[in-house]
């Protein structure tokens, strides 16, 4: 077997490349958005192809997550089976609550331990920092547009709310303020000290 | 053969009873389902008053519903998390209206629904600013120095703070399923408990504020998912076997959406308070180390030294049990009460099982209270 074939053979059966999402195609926007940068061409380009990156990484973490559960589903199905076996032959499940519920405690057994296990934590938290990702590549194409537009950007929005969000809490501490010294002021307190 | 052997342990007739049964059931939810309509549906229905508003945060005052008997009014803290509108869910599952009908003058805090807008909130706005505005207000309206606080969850750590730093204004602190002490866990304590602490131990203080940066809030939907996978095959069969169970009776079906209404309306967390949340609190465990920093104050404690009731739920499995318990070392205290409930997180407000229980209890131990100031305020008259 030549080394193309069994380059292409180590593919087809890698579990990873299953869950890349647009394929091959993959690692050549990758390597667009990852690559150098230059001043006067490409930036527009180079923001969507983060996107599409982002999006694409952001897919295959969240088919990572789901095959862990689908792993954990399929082991509660093996072990609720057996179970049910073991019933009819001892005694019968008696209603239909009863077949739920034994259901509901295998399964969530199955999934409760899968949530804990390293290789799904590492995962969970892979797929946070995956869609972050997808939300600042996503706040980058909509800040060029707002730019380009006219429109204000969402840190423009942020900028000007921090200055209200410090304002109001300046104002409220002033309300706050009088109020505590006109209460002081009716309980027949010197407010001005000794004049 | 095995499978010959497994349906012969079931009698035919059971089979087609149970097949009418399960006939007349669908029939009759389908009736019930396509009859009911969304204004049926209403939740927090308690007469009320709007007596005090700062931003989007505002506070009602029940309508009495018998004579008062308890001098001290008490504020309700619900969670930023979910809405208060659960204190009050349905006549007959209310902790309001029980509190009422024991001669209690209510009032409960609504934080609004935080936005993008409310963003650099921090604790110290919601606890120095907010909530002790409605208190100065409750204060000046009933003409009383101070006031009994009840925090339910994050509302109850909320009120400990609150407690620690303004002591001359709460009389006596009621907390409920609250957490306290972030890191505490009980070895025994079911697989599904604590998904919460698993989920923050997992991620670095920098996803946090990256995500926080990004998003602006912690999305009311994050934390709806993450509940969900708390339990998440009942979770998957509510809307299929579970409203199987309750859609052909009007009454039950009518519960199961007021849940559901209350569920759906599930705010934002303002980004700085979730990050204070996760960070201080889930991953560094400031509150218990004394090391919390709401702005320039420090959360110490110590200077909780009202009586303190602290009220939890067995099947707590957001909130394990070892979290909220044992808070009693930690402050300046010395009537420290502790009191479990039989039901899960939000069950201990709406399962008919702690309905009288919960109201009853806490209408008691401040009617207890009350009644030992009155005693010490007369022998302080007499020693005088």
């Amino acid at each position: 077997m030549d080394a193309k074939t069994a380059a292409l053979l180590q593919k087809i059966v890698n579990p990873h490349e299953w869950l890349a999402v647009s394929g091959y195609a993959d690692n050549a926007v990758r390597q667009f958005v990852e690559g150098p940068r230059y001043a006067d061409i490409g930036q527009i380009e180079q923001k969507f192809a983060a996107l599409v990156t982002a999006w694409n990484d952001l897919r295959m973490r969240s088919i990572e997550q789901s095959t862990y559960q689908l792993n954990a589903y399929a082991k509660a199905a093996q072990e609720f089976t057996s179970k049910l076996a073991d019933a009819a032959k001892d005694k019968p499940i008696a209603s239909r609550a009863q077949l739920v519920a034994m259901w509901v405690d295998i399964a969530n057994k199955h999934l409760f331990e899968v949530n804990r296990m390293p290789e799904f934590l590492t995962s969970q938290r892979e797929l946070l920092r995956a869609s972050t990702a997808f939300k600042r590549a996503q706040k980058g194409l909509s800040d060029y547009y707002g730019e380009l537009f006219g429109i204000p950007t969402r840190g423009e929005i942020d900028d000007l709310t921090k200055t209200v969000a410090d304002l109001k809490r300046q104002f409220r501490a002033e309300q706050r303020r009088r109020k505590q010294s006109d209460a002081k002021s009716m309980n027949g307190e010197n407010t001005h000290g000794a004049i | 053969m095995a499978q010959s052997e497994q349906t012969a342990t079931i009698p035919a007739s059971a089979i087609l009873n149970s097949v009418n049964d399960l006939g007349r059931q669908l029939a009759q939810s389908a009736k019930t389902i396509t009859e009911t309509r969304d204004v049926e549906v209403e939740i927090g229905t308690a007469a009320k008053a709007e007596v005090w508003r700062s931003d989007k945060v505002v506070l009602y005052r029940y309508k009495a519903t018998a004579e008062r008997k308890l001098r001290t009014p008490l504020l309700l803290v619900f969670s930023l998390v979910g809405r208060y509108t659960i204190l009050d869910l349905q006549e007959d599952r209310s902790m309001v209206r029980n509190l009422l009908k024991l001669g209690i003058d209510v009032f409960v805090l609504d934080w609004g629904s935080p936005s993008l807008a409310d963003r650099y909130l921090s604790m110290d706005d919601y606890i120095n600013d907010y909530l002790d505005g409605a208190i100065d207000a409750i204060r000046e309206i009933d003409g009383v120095p101070s006031v009994n606080l009840l925090g339910v969850c994050e509302g109850g750590t909320f009120s400990l703070c609150y407690a620690a730093l303004h002591r001359e204004k709460v009389d006596n602190l009621i907390l409920m399923v609250t957490p306290v002490d972030f890191h505490a866990k009980d070895p025994s304590e079911p697989l599904g408990h604590g998904l919460i602490n698993l989920w923050s131990h997992n991620l670095e203080g920098r996803d946090i504020d990256e995500m926080m940066d990004v998003h602006g809030v912690l999305p009311g939907e994050l934390m709806g998912s993450i509940f969900t996978s708390m339990n998440p095959v009942r979770n998957a069969l509510k809307y299929n076997l579970d409203l199987l169970e309750v859609a052909d009776d009007k009454k039950k079906f009518l519960n199961f959406l007021r849940m559901e209404k209350w569920i759906a309306d599930r705010p934002h967390h303002p980004g700085e308070v979730a990050k204070q949340w996760i960070k201080d609190l889930y991953q560094d465990n400031k509150l218990i180390a004394n090391e919390l920093a709401l702005d320039t104050h420090k959360v110490k404690l110590p200077n909780v030294t009202m009586p303190v009731l602290n009220i939890y739920a067995r099947d707590d499995h957001i909130i394990p049990t070892a979290m909220t318990r044992g808070l009693g070392k930690h402050i300046g205290s010395k009537q420290y009460t502790e009191l479990e409930l039989p039901a899960g997180h939000m069950g201990i407000l709406v399962s008919g099982k702690t309905q009288h229980i919960l109201a009853k209890g806490l209408a008691d131990w401040m009617f207890t209270q009350q009644a030992n100031l009155s005693e010490n305020s007369a022998s302080q008259g007499d020693a005088d």
